[in-house]
């Protein structure tokens, strides 16, 4: 009998200190998961355990909004080159008429090559705060970077500069152009010594990593690593400043310039005949079909400015940033039209059609339910304007045919 | 007596109205009414009504509020079966393992993505109840090894060891599973939304009959709350009834979590409360859990959805904020006067 109690209060010790240590693991990164290679998810994924962290992710959105004209009036200081780069950016952005465009493009392309002239001949003056606002200081030669964002490493393929990539995070592995043999960390909870063993010159990080209130990076900052943070941003004007950051830091601001002004040009073609569209159709935008959301978003999230240019309205635009929704607010709106990013749960389409209530909502009994490609429209990179043609042709697919 | 379970009939029907007259859209109570009038009798409904009010109430709303109900229900009745036959105030059929074991098996589910043929969608709610009875049986299983008398203490640590034991085993699958870690941690924290009629349909018979089962033993109850010997004096078998009872609360604990999720705090309270107001005969006791259960789970589910809507709150977290201030008031204030 004695060893038989014995034998039991050891197991209940065991099993205690198991499930106490791994309780620990769980805080850290409870509500991180399931981002199913989407950032959007895990926004909402924090906001919907506790309200502090879905705050600071909405704080952050703000901050690095109104640190956007404070990023670039340094760089307007340090540099008369990049100062031309900034202001024919702005030109191109605030340019609302889509037929001057294609001009402005030609124009601009001069201005680029004007400035990687005297880009290459001379070293610009680097950034000395990052897209949060913290002050950094970026090491002379940038070769080796780690980035811990799926969206940061979209951009830097698309500037070119994916070879330089030393180790990425595990939702990066499905961006085309990265190679599959990358050492991969957790962005949640990064391996400190894994990451000091690469060697970095420079670590980017999106706003996700902090979206737990703790900064899991600092002890790799500690350590004398540059650790830059990238926000994700809630504004297309956001996306465009992330890439001409990413653009400056790594040397390729006429690739960058190239990218902002072909987004420039996509956006405004769009916005063009957005505009031209008076009867707007009621949009609902679900980035969880599973039995857990749904989930949706109102004002402060890229993907509400999106709708707004296509010409319709989110039927949530009343609410703020990352929501769980009511399915009876979705039934009392009515909209014309359903879209759903979730490719993650299977058959979307099918489970938002046969939800008990919905049957009668315009958009299930006219069929216009679609899927967006989630990657695409869930990270803020240059890819979001695949994820705003595809939205705009299922929404308007006539208006949008040619586009 | 008659007029307190009057009353107390009375106050659940006015809650269950309110609870469906109520939601983050708003349709008038006068109106709520006359839908669910017209669905229950044919009765015409009244000029000007919303067209959206009849899917939001019959579809949406009313099948929520009765499941809550159902699931408050069985919860409330286990809690009160456990606490009895294990003669401790603190258990809860969560204590035997159910909650981590049906956690378990939703996990794996979630996991694998498996669904099962001819039942498809129910799949997770299914697995969910076999690992729930599953992880209490073994438990029982093994506190009748360790102690051939089936002990109170025995069981209750026996249940704990397995619970612990299992949401280890949980633990380390949603570790190693980063992409569903927010499913797993939102489904153990419960939901009664977009559940529809089905799971009102199949929760219904569930717990009329695990309720039937345990209040044939009400008797029984009443005798084993004096004490094991005594029990056993009076030709009780108290083998035979705990493995009964503890089985049939398990199958409606596990019923009710699988449905909607891991629900704390009503099966640790609903018998206190419950017992202050109505004495401690269990043929009193036990209804009158089921409906205070059933009751406070409404209430904490209208909380869970109208508070920051159109958003939800995990109804998990809504029990225990509303239901342990409300607790202590019940129970210091009825101290007080005795």
């Amino acid at each position: 009998m004695k060893t038989k109690i014995t034998a039991l209060l050891t197991a209940i010790l065991i099993a205690f200190s198991f499930s106490s240590c791994s309780k620990v693991s769980t805080q850290t990164s409870s509500n991180v998961s399931s981002l199913g290679s989407s950032q959007s998810i895990v926004s909402y994924s924090s906001e919907e355990s506790s309200d502090i962290s879905s705050s600071s992710i909405f704080s952050s959105a703000l901050s690095s909004s109104s640190k956007v004209a404070s990023s670039s009036k340094v760089v307007t200081k340090t540099s008369s080159s990049s100062k031309i780069v900034s202001t024919s950016s702005k030109a191109i952005a605030s340019s609302s008429k889509a037929v001057s465009s294609s001009s402005m493009a030609v124009s601009s392309s001069n201005v680029i090559s004007n400035v990687s002239s005297s880009a290459t001949s001379s070293a610009i003056p680097m950034p000395t705060k990052d897209r949060e606002g913290n002050t950094i200081k970026l090491p002379a030669h940038i070769n080796r970077i780690i980035s811990a964002s799926p969206q940061s490493t979209e951009i830097l393929t698309g500037l070119g500069v994916a070879s330089k990539l030393v180790a990425i995070d595990i939702y990066s592995k499905d961006v085309s152009g990265i190679s599959s043999d990358l050492p991969k960390i957790d962005f949640y909870n990064p391996d400190a010594e894994k990451i000091l063993a690469l060697q970095p010159d420079i670590i980017i990080v999106g706003g996700m990593s902090q979206s737990q209130g703790t900064d899991p990076f600092k002890a790799i900052k500690d350590a004398g690593v540059c650790v830059i943070y990238i926000p994700s941003s809630p504004s297309l004007q956001g996306i465009m400043d992330d890439i001409a950051f990413e653009a400056q830091i790594t040397g390729t601001t006429d690739k960058g310039n190239t990218m902002i002004s072909d987004m420039t040009i996509q956006i405004n073609k769009i916005k063009a005949i957005g505009s031209t569209i008076t009867t707007k159709k009621k949009v609902y935008f679900e980035i969880d079909s599973s039995s857990f959301g749904p989930y949706s978003f109102g004002t402060g999230v890229f993907l509400n400015e999106i709708l707004t240019d296509i010409g319709a309205t989110n039927i949530f635009s009343d609410q703020k940033s990352w929501i769980k929704v009511s399915p009876e607010q979705v039934v009392s709106l009515n909209p014309d039209v359903i879209l759903s990013n979730d490719t993650y749960t299977s058959g979307a389409i099918g489970v938002i059609e046969s939800r008990a209530g919905w049957g009668g909502i315009a958009a299930i009994t006219s069929n216009q339910v679609f899927t967006i490609d989630t990657n695409s429209s869930s990270r803020p990179s240059q890819n979001i304007i695949k994820a705003m043609l595809q939205m705009a042709k299922a929404i308007y697919p006539d208006q949008y045919k040619n586009a | 007596m008659r007029k307190k379970i009057f009353l107390a009939f009375i106050i659940s029907i006015a809650v269950i109205f309110f609870a469906v007259a109520v939601g983050s859209v708003f349709i008038s109570p006068y109106h709520t009414f006359f839908v669910v009038l017209n669905k229950l009798f044919a009765i015409k409904l009244p000029q000007g009504i919303s067209a959206v009010a009849v899917p939001i109430i019959w579809e949406l709303r009313l099948p929520r509020v009765l499941l809550a109900f159902l699931v408050g229900a069985a919860l409330a009745v286990s809690g009160t079966v456990t606490q009895s036959v294990l003669k401790n105030p603190l258990a809860s059929p969560f204590t035997l393992g159910v909650s981590s074991g049906a956690s378990l098996g939703a996990a794996i589910i979630m996991i694998s993505g498996f669904t099962l043929p001819l039942i498809g969608g129910f799949t997770l709610p299914f697995v969910g109840l076999v690992f729930g009875l599953a992880t209490v049986f073994a438990s029982v299983m093994l506190a009748s090894r360790m102690d051939k008398n089936m002990e109170s203490n025995t069981i209750i640590l026996a249940g704990m060891v397995f619970s612990l034991f299992v949401n280890a085993i949980l633990t380390l699958l949603s570790g190693l599973s980063k992409d569903n870690m927010t499913r797993i941690t939102q489904w153990t924290m419960g939901s009664f939304a977009m559940k529809g009629w089905p799971y009102v349909e199949m929760m219904f018979p569930i717990l009329i009959l695990g309720f039937l089962g345990v209040m044939f033993f009400s008797r029984e109850l009443d005798i084993l709350t004096f004490g094991e010997e005594q029990a056993k004096a009076l030709g009780v078998d108290t083998k035979r009834v705990k493995w009964l009872l503890l089985g049939l609360t398990a199958a409606l604990t596990g019923a009710a979590v699988a449905f909607a999720g891991v629900i704390g705090f009503i099966d640790l309270i609903a018998p206190h409360v419950v017992r202050r107001f109505f004495g401690s005969q269990h043929r009193y006791v036990l209804p009158m859990s089921a409906l205070f259960g059933g009751v406070f789970m409404v209430i904490a589910d209208l909380v869970a959805r109208t508070i920051i809507s159109p958003s939800e709150l995990p109804i998990g977290a809504v029990t225990a904020i509303i239901g342990a201030p409300f607790f202590a008031y019940v129970y210091f204030k009825r101290e007080k006067k005795v």
